[in-house]
């Protein structure tokens, strides 16, 4: 598999950019039998017309998502449109999208969508597949269905994902697939053959704040209770304010760390997606467990630094393990959390990146409210897991 | 050139690139003013509860009862409580830090405990497993403590070890405190079994000489067992008073009555009770009164006779054959309104008393040696008793020994005079006194007038009463040979009785006259099996006390056993003895007797061993 990424910052001509999107791939890029688009743009970007212009274009289906900022080979953009296209003659590749997953079940038509993804025939000497995900956000429901679904339709598949972002409004986020674009719809890329993707993942957990306390109710992605008191009481007990008009923006930079001593698996992070005054409940972009330990983290700059610079080793090492397999593309999807703590150094993870992406890869990302990635438990167990405050990268 | 149109569509392009690049800073600003502003709170209370989490961890350390204290993977102190900066001399707690352990209490403790503690705390830290002991400390300084110890891993969360804690708690007092209720129960239980014995030997002589007084027809017989009854009885009443008073001391119900008494007819009393034993051991009684204590006073004169009687037998039951006893009273002083201290002192010239045992010999259930009961009878309430009335008297009592020299055993009392009857005293000289003892021998020597007994003539370990009983006894044979016919005889055979109670010895004998066996007596266990060993093929049966002087029936038994000559390990050994408890029953069988029989004495039991034993022997192989 060959890969190729370009950008533009033309957000307001489509044609334009298509243009220069298309022209700059075909440049650098010789197209195989199988080929497939990602789209990571600014929320300001019609990712609709952008991605039926790109269709048009370079004769492939487009897929991707809005986002706070994008990552290419040169750093964190802003106000770009960064095309990533893979290519194979062995690999296939399947671009579906989900129907609307605010009315009805959710979980049955994200299954719908992942079993479409999968080829009826995949192509000879093909070793799997990995998927690739685009999810909505600001879902009533946990980003935690999304691994778990897959975990049942297609138990041995990896994905790599995130949920669409932009630029802290967090309403304009959009997912899009050649020439539709979807607030509340998630839309995937199967990539089928021969292809060995390779993981990594890190999250901070080395610092927390003065009161641990034990999840005492739980239901799903809602929390009502921690310790003896409600979990808005809760968090004002570390002095953080919650009367706000948006909470989501408000404890972005604060995830919580859960730690449930009956699982094996490592310490969860989890951000807060809103708040119920009325009942003094939290919700969160995953799954809480009940009877968990949960703290806040206390994560600066240096730690978010440090852990991407660990995270895209640690992929740079796995990738070693397959020294006959040609890898093109690392694709990376880290947590819009950990741009805001980064603060005035906003480009300290796209520095790192550079850094460190070796001479013949490309490179693509973007910031989401949620990462998708397959994780290791204590066990040396791989699972496909959904995260926050985390950076993910996947080799392909 | 670029037409205006195409310069006027570039610079909108540029303007809407640049308004977009503006909202987002706006958007960036907006994300970090809000996380500035939950950053700085967070921070705070976060701050606020350190500082509260640190100060209740400081109010821990303070109020930390024992010597606890962190010390890090390479055995260098980190934290500790108040009191381990006390232990360790006060030092500054931010000294200690980053200290080595053995740095620290080099001071105080060896090196070899340094090096001990060291190797624990290395293990722990290895092991992951905690250690708990409790250990007693010599401190450099002389001192003796008593710690109990806890190491335990200091784990994280995540289980990386970071070093050990340390939990030194000083139990050197519950130590102490264990180790006398451990005395304690110990002594009591000694107690227990002493006052079985105590009981029985008496209760032994009471139901010997009821049954040999009904076997007798004759008159003088019959008074010469109900004498013997009456002493017995008059013993077990000592006994069993002796008892009471303690029951009574230790519900704190022990009172005192107030009367009129005559001090010198109280002390004559007194010494009256213990005249017949100094004649027996033929001691030297010597009496010292100071003229100046009032010659009546007012107090307890029962109580005040009981202590008395108490140290005097004592000092004659612990004084060899011709030592001295000796009785002072003195007047230490009388204040203004004529209350007396009075001392008194009984001094012997006996075997002492080791230095070491001193202290416990006025506690409840302690003689000087749990041994001691088995030479010299007693119940050990005796100074228990005496202590507690000496100081309802208002005084104390003490002791001065030294082993092989004898001891003084002195109290004082606080009585008041009674003037009113002072007339009614018999002594003429208020400078001396003149008291009726017995065989009374005056003395000067030291200006003050006092009384010895002379030695008795009569023999120890004669029976005092023999000559006067002695046709009782023939008349008793009488009796006896009127009753052979009935059992069975032994005749031609041989046993030894060891016994050191004369009228124990005399109750078996009588028992067994009917049945003609042949009966040689030892006093105690050496004159057993000295007997035994002049002439091992001569006996066919043992019988055997235990409590014994010189040897104990046990010791007797083992070393009869021992010898080696073949009727060493057959001939019966029964053992007769007023301890009477189970373990007292397998103690005998372990140390080699055959049989136990308890005192008081069944004479059908005592009859039937020797059916057993004696029949048996005779049986052809």
């Amino acid at each position: 598999m060959k890969s190729a990424v370009a950008t533009s910052y033309e957000l307001d001509d489509l044609e334009e950019a298509a243009e220069e999107l298309a022209s700059s791939v075909k440049e650098r890029l010789d197209l195989k039998k199988h080929s497939v688009g990602i789209l990571l743009c600014d929320a300001d970007t019609d990712g609709a017309a952008l991605t039926r212009a790109l269709k048009d274009a370079l004769g492939f289906e487009v897929a991707g998502m809005t986002t706070l900022a994008e990552f290419n080979p040169e750093g964190r953009q802003t106000a770009a449109a960064v095309l990533t296209v893979l290519t194979a003659d062995d690999c296939l590749f399947r671009a579906t999208v989900t129907d609307s997953l605010l009315q009805g079940d959710h979980e049955q038509k994200i299954a719908r969508a992942y079993i479409d993804n999968r080829p009826q025939d995949t192509p000879a000497g093909g070793n799997g597949g990995v998927l690739l995900a685009f999810c909505p956000s600001g879902m009533p429901f946990s980003g935690d269905v999304y691994p778990d679904i897959l975990a049942r339709t297609q138990p041995d598949m990896p994905i790599l994902g995130g949920a669409a972002s932009d630029d802290y409004d967090y309403r304009r986020a959009r997912v899009f697939l050649s020439g539709k674009e979807h607030k509340d719809a998630a839309a995937f890329i199967g990539i089928w053959g021969n292809v060995r993707p390779t993981f990594a993942l890190r999250h901070v957990t080395s610092r927390f704040a003065e009161r641990i306390r034990r999840v005492t109710r739980a239901d799903g992605n809602i929390v009502h209770s921690v310790g003896d008191e409600t979990f808005i009481r809760y968090l004002e007990g570390f002095g953080l304010k919650t009367d706000v008009p948006d909470p989501l923006l408000a404890f972005t930079s604060y995830p919580m760390m859960l730690i449930h001593e009956k699982s094996d698996e490592v310490p969860l992070m989890r951000h807060i997606s809103g708040l119920n005054h009325a009942d003094g409940s939290g919700s969160f972009f995953g799954n809480v467990p009940q009877g968990a330990l949960a703290n806040i983290c206390l994560i600066n700059r240096n730690d978010i630094l440090t852990s991407c610079r660990d995270s895209m080793n640690a992929l740079l090492e796995e990738s070693k393990k397959q020294p006959d397999y040609d890898y093109s593309t690392v694709l990376c999807i880290s947590c819009c959390g950990r741009a805001v703590i980064l603060g005035a150094d906003a480009g300290g993870e796209g520095r790192v990146l550079t850094e460190l992406l070796p001479e013949g890869l490309s490179l693509a990302g973007a910031y989401c409210l949620g990462e998708i990635c397959p994780t290791f438990w204590k066990d040396g167990k791989v699972s496909n897991r959904f995260h926050n405050c985390s950076i993910a990268f996947c080799m392909l | 050139m670029p037409s205006e149109a195409e310069i006027e569509n570039d610079l909108k392009k540029h303007y809407i690139r640049m308004e977009r690049a503006y909202k987002k800073l706006e958007r960036d600003y907006q994300a970090l003013s809000i996380m500035h502003e939950q950053t700085e709170r967070l921070r705070d209370a976060n701050e606020a509860a350190k500082e509260l989490s640190n100060f209740y961890n400081r109010l821990l350390l303070k109020n930390t009862p024992g010597i606890t204290f962190l010390l890090d993977l390479d055995m260098r102190f980190v934290l500790g409580s108040d009191k381990t900066v006390e232990f360790l001399g006060n030092l500054d707690m931010r000294e200690m830090v980053g200290l080595p352990f053995a740095a620290l209490f080099q001071t105080l403790m060896t090196d070899a405990w340094i090096s001990d503690m060291c190797g624990r705390c290395a293990q722990v830290m290895h092991s992951r497993q905690p250690a708990n002991f409790e250990e007693k400390v010599l401190l450099l300084n002389g001192a003796e403590l008593v710690f109990q110890i806890m190491i335990t891993p200091a784990e994280e969360h995540s289980g990386i070890c970071r070093g050990v804690v340390v939990v030194m708690n000083d139990v050197t007092e519950l130590s102490g405190a264990k180790e006398n209720a451990l005395r304690a129960s110990r002594a009591k239980g000694d107690f227990l079994a002493n006052m079985s014995h105590e009981i029985r030997t008496p209760m032994n002589a009471i139901v010997g000489m009821t049954t040999l007084a009904r076997a007798s027809s004759d008159i003088d017989r019959k008074n010469y067992c109900l004498d013997k009854i009456d002493n017995a009885s008059s013993h077990l009443l000592g006994i069993i008073n002796d008892i009471l008073d303690m029951s009574k001391i230790e519900a704190n119900k022990f009172e005192l009555s107030s009367t009129s008494f005559n001090f010198e007819k109280t002390l004559r009393n007194a010494a009256n009770v213990i005249n017949f034993r100094i004649a027996e051991k033929q001691l030297d009684f010597v009496v010292d009164i100071d003229g100046g204590i009032p010659a009546v006073l007012r107090g307890d004169e029962k109580r005040l006779a009981q202590v008395l009687a108490n140290l005097l037998s004592n000092a004659v039951k612990f004084t060899p054959k011709h030592g001295t006893v000796r009785l002072d009273a003195r007047l230490e002083e009388q204040s203004a309104d004529g209350v007396c201290t009075v001392r008194i002192s009984v001094t012997d010239t006996g075997i002492g008393i080791d230095k070491d045992v001193l202290p416990r010999l006025f506690t409840p259930f302690e003689q000087a040696e749990s041994g001691m009961s088995r030479k010299f009878g007693g119940s050990g309430l005796g100074l228990a008793i005496s202590r507690r009335i000496v100081e309802m008297m208002g005084g104390r009592i003490w002791v001065e020994s030294e082993p092989g020299r004898g001891s003084t055993f002195a109290f004082t009392i606080r009585v008041e005079p009674d003037k009113e009857r002072e007339e009614e005293s018999f002594h003429t000289d208020v400078n001396s006194r003149k008291i009726p003892f017995l065989g009374e021998t005056p003395r000067t020597d030291d200006g003050v007038r006092g009384t010895t007994v002379s030695p008795s003539t009569r023999p120890v370990g004669e029976n005092p009463c023999a000559d006067d009983d002695a046709r009782a006894d023939a008349d008793a044979q009488a009796d006896v040979d009127a009753r052979t016919d009935e059992v069975e005889q032994y005749e031609g055979r041989h046993a030894i009785l060891a016994e050191d109670i004369d009228i124990n010895r005399e109750i078996v004998l009588a028992l067994l006259e009917p049945t003609r066996l042949a009966i040689d007596c030892a006093e105690n266990g050496a004159e057993a099996l000295r007997l035994f060993s002049d002439s091992p093929d001569r006996y066919d049966l043992i019988f055997m006390d235990v409590q014994m002087p010189e040897m104990d029936g046990y010791e007797a038994t083992r070393r009869i056993r021992a010898l080696e000559t073949p009727n060493a390990r057959k001939v019966p050994v029964v053992a007769l003895t007023a301890n009477a408890f189970r373990e007292d029953v397998e103690r005998c069988i372990q140390s080699g007797m055959n049989e136990h029989l308890s005192k008081p004495l069944d004479c059908n039991a005592v009859m039937s061993v020797l059916r057993k034993y004696l029949r048996s022997r005779n049986a052809p192989a």
